[in-house]
């Protein structure tokens, strides 16, 4: 009796015989979203049509740099992309997947007592649900803002992650004949100038935190490193010893910068303190080490060194201040900058008589280069997600601030032409 | 008190051999079990590693699929029999006026000779001819109005440049041909630089049919058709995933009017926009464009392998 139930206890374990044909599809054949996106319609009040027109074009242009969509041409659009009603059950979906859409923006803007209100919708089209919906209120000057904020959230919807188009870019520009410090947005517009040393400002770093910016300047004939408040425009010295203090960057938690001194008569990376304190010397060798840029967990740094006689990147653990080689190739290797991702390092490489971008894993293999043509492309800086690099390059004449892709594509150059644009820095959502 | 002296019962000789063939036969079954999902005893299904075909959506599936290749070619041989008719037709009418002018045969040999000569002296003929083409009747007119002597040789010139001409037309209609078959040819080409360079095989004259096809119908099998249709239904950028050796695998169901009964998401590739992504893919495929009056199970498995050998 025993046996018997044993055998019909294994006999629920029998493979049952298979049935069902195999397929295997090895590669998507569209490798980009076909996403829909409709002129948002006036709701309420008599908003300017400008408004609309604003928040449609940046939104367009901030999804077809993020690589992920193929944007269905309007020309196409069927009457639904002239119905007010933004409920899911009041979208014809069928039109739009009869377009090839997968994806749909749709929205509204009000105008109530001299706010502009933007109502902004993400749909599924395959599933004809909501994805994500936003509302907005601010002046027309803050359509802008608007726009780069539903870009973000679109990613994040539709990816995981959000988006970096709703934050800042600090950069340096000879504008008024000194190098001074500026802001702009992701897109390059409104530019600001946030300092006026009259002198040589360079190297900003964003803090992760609060609305700080780090930099160096010359402002008192030294270079130190300066602490800015930048809607206060409040400003402190972090440090000002003797000889440089330059490349401050922020690490993760934003409470210590990594920065480089020249006090003990060489160039060594120090950890201080955001008041300046010294906490500890990371590097101890003949050769000069600069450019130090955070792992985004803190633990590490990578950092620029001659000490084998030609600059290389090195990477350091912050605690047992072990240091391994990262670069062997190329004879000229600097200004690293490791992803938020913390899969890749970017650095530039003087490979012939340019400079231009690579990156690669932070174990040294897979390295890959970005950048290639005429120009210097130097000091790549990460987006706060991962998926942009932003660099300067002097292709054009100039130097100018340009983004692109993690993988090299989609470049474009941000900077206002004029002036000589460098060291860009690339901040936390704002 | 007396002390209850314990007793001992000694466990019997059949109970402890009845337990040990429980131990062995439990062992043997455990042994079974191991051996079953190692697929020694019972064949295990495996992933069919076939070679990828590019499919042209447009040629439906069938059930019968002859046997050929996925994007060999469905009916040139059905359009090069026509055009063999009707030139069998020319010739079957071309005797009769052959039997007509048996006698003149040899004759003809001499003129056909004499043709790039004729050509000089023959133009204005031919001029005539050629604006008197639609009315037959008033060139044959002509020729009793003349002297009867001559009204053969009118003939034979007159028949001369009718071949003549249908000679042109013909060498006219070959080149046309020819220039189409070019064409198909450069197109064939352009389209193999897209397709996956793995392809090798029976060359650009296998009829559309399935490497195993046995049956008797121009077209490929449900399977194939559907691997390619999802692929065209499946919409993923290289920017919305972190990894590409990621892998997901959905049950479907297909009732016998092609609608989508069924599926399910057996394997997770452990990234949520992937997953998300193909089973848009099978909502998008929900329903085939031919019925294929029986049901049919597929697992379907997804992944970016042609995206990491391009890479």
């Amino acid at each position: 009796m025993r046996f018997r139930l044993l055998c019909l206890f294994w006999l629920m374990f029998l493979p049952l015989p298979v049935s069902a044909l195999q397929i295997e599809v090895r590669a998507p054949g569209e490798q980009a979203i076909p996403l829909a996106i409709t002129e948002f319609l006036a709701l309420e009040g008599n908003p300017p049509s400008e408004v609309a027109r604003e928040f449609h074009e940046i939104l367009s242009s901030d999804l077809d740099f993020s690589g992920l969509f193929r944007l269905v041409d309007s020309e196409a659009f069927l009457s639904d992309a002239g119905r007010v009603g933004l409920k899911s059950t009041q979208v014809d979906f069928k039109q739009w997947r009869t377009l090839g859409a997968q994806a749909l923006v749709k929205g509204g803007i009000s105008l109530r007592g001299g706010k502009v209100i933007v109502e902004a919708r993400l749909y599924d089209v395959l599933r004809r649900r909501l994805l994500t919906g936003q509302r907005y209120s601010g002046e027309a000057r803050d359509v802008r803002t608007m726009a780069h904020a539903f870009a973000d959230q679109v990613l994040k919807a539709l990816t995981g992650d959000m988006g970096p188009f709703k934050a800042k870019i600090a950069y340096i520009s000879d504008q008024t004949g000194k190098k001074e410090l500026y802001l702009m947005d992701v897109d390059g517009h409104q530019p600001t100038r946030l300092t006026d040393h009259r002198s040589i400002v360079l190297n900003p770093d964003f803090s992760p935190r609060s609305k700080e910016i780090l930099f160096t300047s010359y402002r008192a004939g030294n270079p130190d490193l300066y602490r800015k408040e930048i809607y206060t425009g409040r400003e402190a010295r972090v440090s000002s010893r003797k000889g440089l203090n330059i490349a401050g960057r922020f690490r993760g938690d934003g409470r210590a910068i990594a920065l480089t001194l020249s006090m003990d008569e060489n160039s060594e990376i120090y950890l201080i303190g955001t008041n300046g304190t010294i906490h500890k010397r990371l590097t101890q060798n003949w050769g000069i080490d600069v450019d130090p840029s955070w792992s985004p967990r803190g633990d590490q740094i990578a950092f620029v060194s001659d000490r084998l006689g030609n600059p290389h990147i090195f990477i350091l653990d912050v605690f047992s201040l072990d240091e391994r080689r990262l670069t062997f190739a190329g004879k000229y290797n600097a200004t690293p900058a490791w992803s938020s991702k913390e899969d890749r390092i970017a650095f530039s490489r003087l490979e012939g008589r340019t400079f231009d971008i690579y990156t690669i894993r932070p174990d040294g293999t897979d390295e890959r280069r970005l950048t290639f043509g005429p120009g210097n492309k130097e000091h790549p800086r990460w987006s706060p997600d991962g998926r942009f690099l932003v660099y300067s390059s002097d292709e054009s004449g100039k130097k100018a601030i340009f983004v692109m892709r993690a993988d090299g594509t989609g470049h474009r150059r941000i900077s206002p032409p004029g002036a000589n644009c460098l060291h860009p820095a690339w901040s936390a959502r704002w | 008190m007396a002390q209850k002296k314990l007793s001992s019962h000694p466990v019997p000789a059949a109970a402890e051999t009845g337990f040990a063939r429980m131990v062995i036969g439990s062992l043997v079954l455990h042994a079974l079990v191991v051996a079953l999902f190692s697929g020694l005893l019972v064949p295990v299904a495996r992933k069919n590693d076939r070679p990828v075909y590019y499919v042209d959506l447009v040629n439906l599936p069938v059930e019968r699929p002859q046997a050929g290749r996925p994007d060999g070619r469905k009916t040139e041989k059905v359009k090069e029999k026509k055009p063999e008719a009707k030139v069998i037709k020319k010739e079957q009418a071309v005797p009769k006026k052959a039997a007509e002018t048996v006698k003149i045969a040899p004759k003809k040999t001499e003129t056909v000779k004499v043709v790039p000569e004729k050509k000089t002296t023959v133009k204005p003929k031919t001029k005539e001819v050629k604006t008197a083409k639609p009315k037959k009747a008033p060139e044959k007119k002509q020729p009793v109005k003349e002297k009867p002597k001559t009204i053969e040789k009118d003939y034979q010139n007159v028949l001369s440049a009718v071949e003549a001409l249908r000679a042109k037309k013909e060498k006219a209609a070959k080149q046309a041909e020819k220039k189409d078959r070019i064409e198909a040819l450069k197109n064939k080409l352009a389209a193999l630089t897209t397709q996956d360079s793995r392809l090798t095989g029976a060359g650009s004259d296998a009829p559309l049919g399935m490497s195993d096809g046995t049956g008797d119908q121009a077209g490929v099998s449900h399977a194939l058709w559907l691997q390619s249709y999802l692929t065209s239904n499946w919409s993923l950028s290289k920017y919305q995933v972190s990894r590409q050796d990621l892998e997901a695998e959905i049950f479907v169901v297909y009732d016998s009017e092609g609608n989508l009964i069924r599926k399910k998401l057996t394997h997770s590739s452990g990234d949520v926009v992937f997953d998300r992504s193909v089973e848009d893919a099978v909502l998008k495929s929900k329903k085939l464009p031919k019925a294929p009056k029986k049901r049919l199970e597929f697992n379907i498995v997804f992944n970016l392998k042609d995206l990491l050998e391009k890479n």
